[in-house]
Formats: C-alpha cells, sequence, structure tokens
C-alpha cells in the first residue's frame, strides 16, 4: 500500500516535470522568435560592453555575423566622443532603477554617422546579483536627421530675420539721411533764388550732389553686400598664403602710402571656398588694419594660422598694431554702416562684407582689443581644404 | 520795469553736417532768440554738460535750456549720451529732445526707458522739418517752463 502510494507519487511528480518542461520549450521558443521577429534590434552584455547575445536585426544593422558579434565590445560600434556617455547612463543602472532609456550616435558599416534609441535593462539573479545587461535599440537616424535638419533651418531663418531687420533699419537711417539734405537744400536755393539771395547757393549745391554722391555709394555697396551673402564661385582649394599674397598686392596701393609692413609666414595651409569673395576678406581686413594705423611709426601687420577648436575649420588671424578698438564696440564695427570714426574715409561696409563672407563659409569672426592704441587682432575660422 | 528775454542755449548733438546746417538755419529764424552750440559726437556733449575740458568754462559754456540729441552718433552713440545725462541729479532736469531718422520700434523704446522727454523723426519733407523745428521751438523755448528761468526781471 505505501509502495503504491510511492509509485502514484512518481508518476504524478514525473508528469508534472514532463508538463513543465514542455512549457519551459514553448516558453523558450516564444521568447527566441518574438526576439527574432521584433522589428528591433535585442542584445545582452557584460558590464565591459562584451557582446553575450544578438538578434538578426542587430546583425543586419551592422552587417556582421552572429559568430563575429558575441565577444565583441559594443563600444567599438560607438564613435569615441559618446562612449563615455553611454557608459555613464549604463553605469546609473542599478536594482532600484533596473531599466533606462538612451539615445546616441553610431557607426554605420558604410562609416556614416548614425543615431539609436536604446531601452537597457539590468538583469538580476534570485540573489539580487548582476548576471548581465539587456537591451532593445531602435534606429532613429530618420527622426534625428530631421530634427537637426529642422533646428538649422530655423536658426537660420532667424539669422536671416535678424539680418533682414537690421537691414531695414540701416536703409530707413542711412538712405533717408542723405534725401533730408538733398529736399532741405534744394528748398533753400528755390527760396533764395526768388529773394534774390545767392551767395549761398554754390554751397548747397555743392551739399545736394555730395549727399547723391553718397546715396549711390551706399546703394553700390548694399547691392555688393546681397550678392556676397551667396557663394556665387564653386569652392576650391586655395593656397591661403597665395590668396594673402594677392590679397595684399590689391591694396599694395595703402599698404605703401602708410609703409606697412606685412609679416606673412611660410607654410599655411590650404583652405576651401569661394577664392574671389575671400580675396576680398583678406583685402578688406588688410586695408583696415593699414588705414587705422593712427600715427604708429612702424606700422605692421602679422598674419597667422592654426588649427581650430573644430577640426574642419583653420583659425586665422590678422594682428596690427594700430590705433586699436574700445572693447565696448567689438560688435559694433561689424554692423552695416558703423563707422567709430568720421574722419576715416569709407562707407562703414567693409567688416559687414567680410563678416558675411566669412559665415557663407560657415565660419566665424570677431574681434579682439586691449583697446585704444594698443592694435587690434581679428579672428576668423575658415573651411580647411579637405583630404584628396 | 522791463522784462528782457536771454537767449535759450540748445545742445545740439548732431555728426551730420547737412543736417546741422538745415537744424541751425531753421532755428535761426524762429521768434525765440537762441543760441545753439553745437557738438559732433557724444564725448563731446558729456564734455560739454559736465563742463569738461574746453567747455570747463560757465561764462562761455552756460548750461543749456534743452538738449536735442541725434541717436546715431561716433563713439558715443546718442542713447548712451542720453542715459548719462538721465542719470546723473545735475542734468537730469534738462529736456532731451532725441531728433533722428530712425523710426523704428526699438530706438523709440530705448529712447523712452533712458527718460527721452520727446522723440521726433526727422521727416524727408523739407517743409515738415521746418514745421517740425518751429512747433519745437514754439513748445520748448517759449510755452514750456524750464528750470532755471530765462526771464530776468531788472528795474531800470
Amino acid at each position: 500500500m505505501q509502495w503504491l502510494a510511492f509509485l502514484q507519487q512518481l508518476q504524478i511528480d514525473v508528469t508534472a516535470r514532463k508538463t513543465i518542461e514542455a512549457e519551459l520549450r514553448r516558453s523558450e521558443l516564444y521568447y527566441r522568435s518574438l526576439v527574432n521577429d521584433l522589428p528591433a534590434m535585442v542584445c545582452r552584455f557584460q558590464p565591459d560592453g562584451t557582446l553575450t547575445f544578438v538578434n538578426d536585426l542587430y546583425c543586419q544593422t551592422f552587417q556582421r555575423t552572429r559568430e563575429e558579434l558575441i565577444g565583441f565590445n559594443f563600444y567599438e560600434l560607438i564613435p569615441p566622443p559618446q562612449r563615455a556617455l553611454v557608459a555613464e547612463g549604463i553605469a546609473k543602472l542599478s536594482p532600484t532603477q533596473p531599466v533606462m532609456e538612451q539615445e546616441h550616435e553610431v557607426l554605420h558599416p558604410d562609416g556614416s554617422i548614425g543615431w539609436q534609441r536604446w531601452v537597457n535593462r539590468l538583469l538580476l539573479d534570485e540573489q539580487g546579483q548582476l548576471v548581465e545587461y539587456q537591451a532593445l535599440g531602435m534606429d532613429i537616424t530618420a527622426r534625428k536627421r530631421a530634427e537637426l535638419e529642422r533646428e538649422r533651418l530655423i536658426a537660420e531663418l532667424e539669422a536671416r530675420n535678424a539680418e533682414l531687420e537690421q537691414f531695414t533699419y540701416t536703409v530707413s537711417h542711412d538712405l533717408k539721411s542723405p534725401l533730408i539734405t538733398i529736399k532741405g537744400f534744394a528748398s533753400y536755393i528755390e527760396r533764395d533764388l526768388a529773394t534774390g539771395k545767392l551767395e549761398r547757393i554754390p554751397s548747397d549745391l555743392q551739399r545736394i550732389i555730395a549727399a547723391a554722391d553718397r546715396m549711390y555709394q551706399l546703394l553700390e555697396d548694399l547691392l555688393h553686400l546681397s550678392r556676397a551673402g551667396r557663394q556665387i564661385n564653386p569652392p576650391e582649394r586655395i593656397g591661403l598664403g597665395l590668396l594673402i599674397s594677392e590679397a595684399a598686392a590689391g591694396v599694395s596701393g595703402r599698404l605703401a602710402e602708410r609703409n606697412v609692413y606685412l609679416h606673412l609666414p611660410p607654410n599655411l595651409p590650404e583652405i576651401y571656398g569661394d577664392r574671389t569673395r575671400l580675396r576680398e576678406v583678406f583685402q578688406n581686413l588688410i586695408d583696415n588694419a593699414a588705414k587705422f594705423m593712427g600715427d604708429q611709426p612702424n606700422p605692421q601687420i602679422w598674419i597667422e594660422a592654426r588649427a581650430a577648436d573644430n577640426p574642419q575649420f583653420v583659425l586665422v588671424s590678422v594682428r596690427d598694431n594700430g590705433i586699436g578698438i574700445d572693447p565696448r564696440h567689438t560688435q559694433r564695427i561689424f554692423g552695416l554702416f558703423e563707422r567709430l570714426d568720421q574722419r576715416v574715409e569709407g562707407t562703414g561696409i567693409g567688416l559687414t562684407l567680410v563678416r558675411r563672407i566669412v559665415e557663407a563659409h560657415g565660419g566665424k569672426i570677431w574681434v579682439e582689443s586691449e583697446g585704444l592704441g594698443r592694435g587690434s587682432t581679428f579672428y576668423l575660422t575658415l573651411p580647411t581644404a579637405l583630404p584628396t | 520795469m522791463k522784462t528782457s528775454i536771454e537767449p535759450a542755449i540748445i545742445l545740439l548733438v548732431e555728426d551730420n553736417p547737412d543736417h546741422t546746417e538745415l537744424i541751425i538755419r531753421t532755428l535761426n529764424d524762429h521768434r525765440i532768440p537762441n543760441r545753439i552750440i553745437h557738438v559732433t559726437d557724444g564725448e563731446s556733449a558729456l564734455d560739454y554738460l559736465w563742463r569738461r575740458a574746453q567747455f570747463a568754462d560757465p561764462a562761455t559754456s552756460p548750461q543749456p535750456h534743452i538738449v536735442l540729441l541725434d541717436l546715431q552718433l561716433p563713439r558715443l552713440s546718442g542713447l548712451e549720451v542720453l542715459q548719462e545725462i538721465k542719470t546723473s541729479a545735475e542734468t537730469r532736469h534738462i529736456p532731451v529732445v532725441v531728433v533722428t531718422t530712425s523710426s523704428a520700434e526699438r530706438d523709440l523704446q530705448a529712447a523712452y526707458q533712458r527718460y527721452a522727454n520727446s522723440y521726433l523723426v526727422k521727416p524727408v519733407d523739407f517743409q515738415q522739418f521746418t514745421q517740425m523745428l518751429n512747433d519745437l521751438g514754439d513748445y520748448w523755448l517759449d510755452w514750456n517752463q524750464t528750470l532755471g528761468d530765462r526771464y530776468s526781471v531788472s528795474t531800470s
């Protein structure tokens, strides 16, 4: 009786175990098929990033076989500058916060950079010990590119709007001003002719002619500026040294007149852009430096180039020992028709034009000066020539 | 007893020589006698008001009854000059009339935020230009009562 009961019990246990095993197998099958059919990448990895499992889509995305990927460190699929960020996110996972989402860049097999969004999960055993990490990822490159493009377009639109506003402002002031002069003195001439007072008519006429000339010059400058914003010539590789020599030759008259010595080092790098426009940039900067030498007995201009923070750009500096700039005005001098010294010739278009051309090339320009009488240095970033 | 009128002292801060000439010609024709002191940049305007440098002598550089201030000035801008005038206890009572070509909202706002007393846009039309300056003279040199009254009463 006891034996029978025992055997019966054994029978039940074996049946139950078989059922459990079958269920386990079924569950494993469900899990495997689910993981492989998911329109998402799935992987598991150890704390150092070594992959222990990848699904089909993961293999397809990085165009490597499962054998290649298991044992491989996934951090190598992430661009180096982003690795620390990803590691930091994963290190934050803890039993109290076992899940975390992250977006980061990845290196595609064709060398391009893509974007992925990952949900990382800490896998713990029953004792609460770390087993490994499991992660579910989606490709979000298209969305990310659209976002970046949208941000770029918004920024560009805002810049254009600000420029247009500045343009309207300037036109309303600078072009209205000579008109007031012309109408005013023409009315005085009319009045003086009627009363026979002829003495001041010639000088009033001179004022009218000069105002009309000035208006013409302003209009010409505005047209020139509006053309400069759009790069007309296709970009090319340009030796910076040669370009600056050409620019200096273009203003040789001014350099000779003020006896300015231009220091141009050998081995300047190559840059990439519109040759005519960039020559104009250096022509304006050199001419400007020569124009604002004041009573400097030994006027000099130094040109230098070094790597910019952004590896795709070179930082060029144009330094002089001229009159310098009041630090309060270092922004103002780039404004349209801004002139700090009315006694020096010009409409005040030069630096506006320079900034426009540099920005059209994706670069930046700014000026530093320790103050009046202490010279000034213009810094500009320009695209370096692409490696051939 | 008779009342004599001292000429009104106007400090004109204007860098455009043609506009300066037009303003001076028009105000010289005004029925209220006036004397115009002209400076061409912001720093000179402050030098005059603070009686610095060549403007140190109060006999030759009397305090103006009114300042006509252009906004686009070299060195120190008109707005900076305005700010200086209106933050100093010694000068803030002097009426400052902005006379500019700019009708931009941001200039209007900036000028009134710095306590400009009036803001006038130079008309392109010359009839309106002279009309505006004549009205300006009527209002600020005649109707408006300023401190340090020009009307002195003397007995003879």
